[in-house]
């Protein structure tokens, strides 16, 4: 599988003496292509930090960052090949929407006289396109900045908070069209974002950045699977809770039951604990975690962004 | 490259209110007053013969319209203009978080030069227009006045072809420099009125290097003085006295003091140019861009 992304040993340090800030803690991740993959932590966690290092806008203080194979700070050409949106789009106020995009699409060198009209479109601006960015809502500016991330039909997309300013409805629609460039255009995409519910939907795989360090990386399915519970209703409680918790971790007792660490396939086990000891079983479910109890778990609870 | 080019004019041209107050400014004040005087002229020489007299005691030869016009950008105002101009530009990127567009589509040097290139190519053009309507204004009210305006031969238009380069060649290095001193001021303020008011101070401290001369020789005995003959406001003021045929007064030379040539002024600004340019470059190039 083609690598989009590779990080290692990525460390940056703002600052000198006392005012040393060490933003991110020699980090190494790979993305591959193909695939949506979030950067959650919360806030000043250092995913925006580590986002630019990988368009090259911030140089790191140690460590590499490469795209398809090449070194982003040698092969400053490979981002060519890379559309991206960093804390918000950013375009000039005294200009409109498309002037903006044309602007882009010269800069770039773009000789398809249509890209900018089809990203318009594919954003839903079109009709709004000759007004100033100035005057644009929060939820247009977004929308012109994910155009002109797409505006030369990148590989690779690098987002961060794509869906700021967006309503419940553009959230959907932006959800549907990262889906769509990933599944049918083949497209990779990397994205931080604040709303957990948004990064547990749309990704493949995330990390979780927690003061400049990845805490935790990979698959979100078994991340999540891993921290799964079993959520055990029997009685006497007092019983049920010494016999369970000399085998499994209780995480929770309420009036719900008992939340013990374990998967479903340690179920017929705990049943025949407890039977064998002549307790009585209610229920044993299945309790997934979601990825909010989840991250709150591994950032010790700290604010999101 | 041409489209990269083209990307800048257009960001320059779009916005209105800085390049219309600070650029096209003069050539359209340029374009009233010769259409102003040439219909002024039309109606006096219908029944004020005097005030035709009047008129035409403001013309010279037919090469003084167009020259005048350079007087402004190569003056002090002018390259205070020039520095407003080029900060809003500048510093606007920053203020804007618009770098990281260019610098994810281009090489970090590339955008530079290009940003150096076309301010200095949209300016001189502006001034190219400003010559053209006080020049072309000026023949037409010289017909209407019956002024004249000396002969126009090989000899004029080669001299006036040498002055013209000249002026423009000034407005450039100008531009250059401005644009110099803007985009270092730009890279630490990040915000516009910051790089205005860092420019403006280095402009106008340059000749502030002869207090230093004076404080050299009176506290420390050494001298200082061949610091001041390489700022460009020596160099440039040497040039312009040199066109005009008046003689550069030098505050604080040593006796026997003999000024640098044209050529080696040329050659002290283009120094700077080439110093400037480069400095922006190599700052920009190891600058993080945050915003």
């Amino acid at each position: 599988m083609t690598t989009a992304i590779e990080m290692s040993n990525l460390t940056k340090i703002y600052g000198k003496g006392k005012k040393r800030v060490h933003a991110i803690k020699k980090i190494s991740l790979t993305i591959t292509q193909g695939q949506i993959y979030g950067l959650l932590g919360p806030n000043g966690a250092g995913k925006t930090t580590a986002m630019r290092m990988m368009l090259d806008l911030i140089q790191p203080t140690s460590g590499d960052v490469s795209i398809y194979g090449q070194d982003v700070r040698t092969h400053h050409d490979i981002l060519r090949r890379v559309g991206m949106m960093i804390e918000g789009a950013s375009f000039y106020p005294y200009l409109t929407g498309r002037k903006n995009l044309i602007l882009l699409a010269k800069t770039h060198g773009l000789t398809d006289k249509n890209a900018v009209n089809r990203v318009l479109d594919i954003v839903k601006l079109t009709d709004k396109a000759d007004l100033r960015f100035g005057t644009y809502s929060l939820g247009m500016k977004q929308r012109l900045g994910l155009a002109g991330a797409l505006l030369h039909d990148p590989d690779l997309l690098i987002l961060d908070e794509p869906t700021n300013g967006l309503d419940p409805n553009g959230i959907l629609e932006m959800r549907l069209l990262l889906r769509d460039l990933v599944d049918n255009h083949g497209k990779t995409i990397c994205f931080s974002s604040h709303a957990l519910t948004e990064v547990e939907h749309l990704c493949d795989n995330l990390a979780i950045i927690h003061k400049g360090e990845i805490v935790r990386e990979g698959n979100i399915e078994s991340l999540l699977n891993k921290q799964s519970q079993l959520r055990i209703k029997a009685s006497p409680s007092e019983k049920v809770h010494a016999i369970l918790s000399a085998q499994w971790r209780i995480c929770d007792t309420t009036d719900d039951g008992l939340f013990l660490e374990a998967t479903a396939d340690d179920a017929p086990h705990i049943a025949r604990a407890l039977v064998n000891n002549g307790l009585d079983i209610y229920e044993i479910i299945p309790y997934r975690q979601s990825l909010e109890t989840f991250f709150l778990d591994v950032t010790s609870g700290e604010d999101l962004l | 490259m041409s489209a990269l080019f083209r990307a800048e004019w257009l960001k320059l041209a779009g916005n209105r209110w800085a390049v219309t107050f600070l650029v096209w400014i003069f050539p359209i004040s340029a374009l009233f007053l010769s259409v102003g005087a040439v219909v002024i002229a039309l109606f006096a020489r219908a029944g004020s013969p005097e005030t035709l007299q009047d008129m035409g005691q403001f013309l010279t030869t037919w090469q003084g319209g167009f020259l005048s016009a350079w007087m402004f950008p190569n003056s002090e105002i002018g390259r205070f203009t020039i520095i407003i101009f080029t900060a809003i530009v500048f510093a606007g990127e920053y203020q804007h978080g618009t770098w990281k567009n260019l610098i994810t589509r281009r090489p970090r040097w590339v955008i530079m030069l290009n940003k150096f290139f076309t301010l200095a190519v949209f300016i001189t053009i502006a001034f190219i227009m400003m010559s053209v309507f006080v020049g072309i204004g000026s023949i037409i009210l010289a017909q209407i006045v019956r002024h004249d305006m000396g002969v126009f031969n090989g000899n004029t238009l080669g001299k006036f072809i040498r002055d013209i380069s000249t002026q423009m060649a000034l407005t450039l290095v100008i531009t250059f420099i401005a644009t110099g001193y803007t985009a270092l001021a730009a890279m630490y303020t990040k915000n516009i009125i910051g790089t205005i008011f860092t420019s403006l101070l280095i402009t106008l401290g340059e000749p502030s290097v002869l207090l230093l001369i004076s404080l050299g020789r009176s506290l420390l005995h050494i001298d200082l003085f061949p610091l001041f003959l390489l700022t460009p406001t020596y160099n440039f003021s040497s040039i312009r006295n040199a066109e005009m045929g008046y003689e550069t007064f030098i505050p604080l030379a040593p006796e026997g003091f003999v000024p640098f040539s044209v050529g080696v002024s040329w050659l002290i600004l283009i120094g700077w140019i080439v110093f400037l340019i480069a400095l922006s470059i190599r700052n920009f190039i190891r600058q993080d861009i945050t915003a």
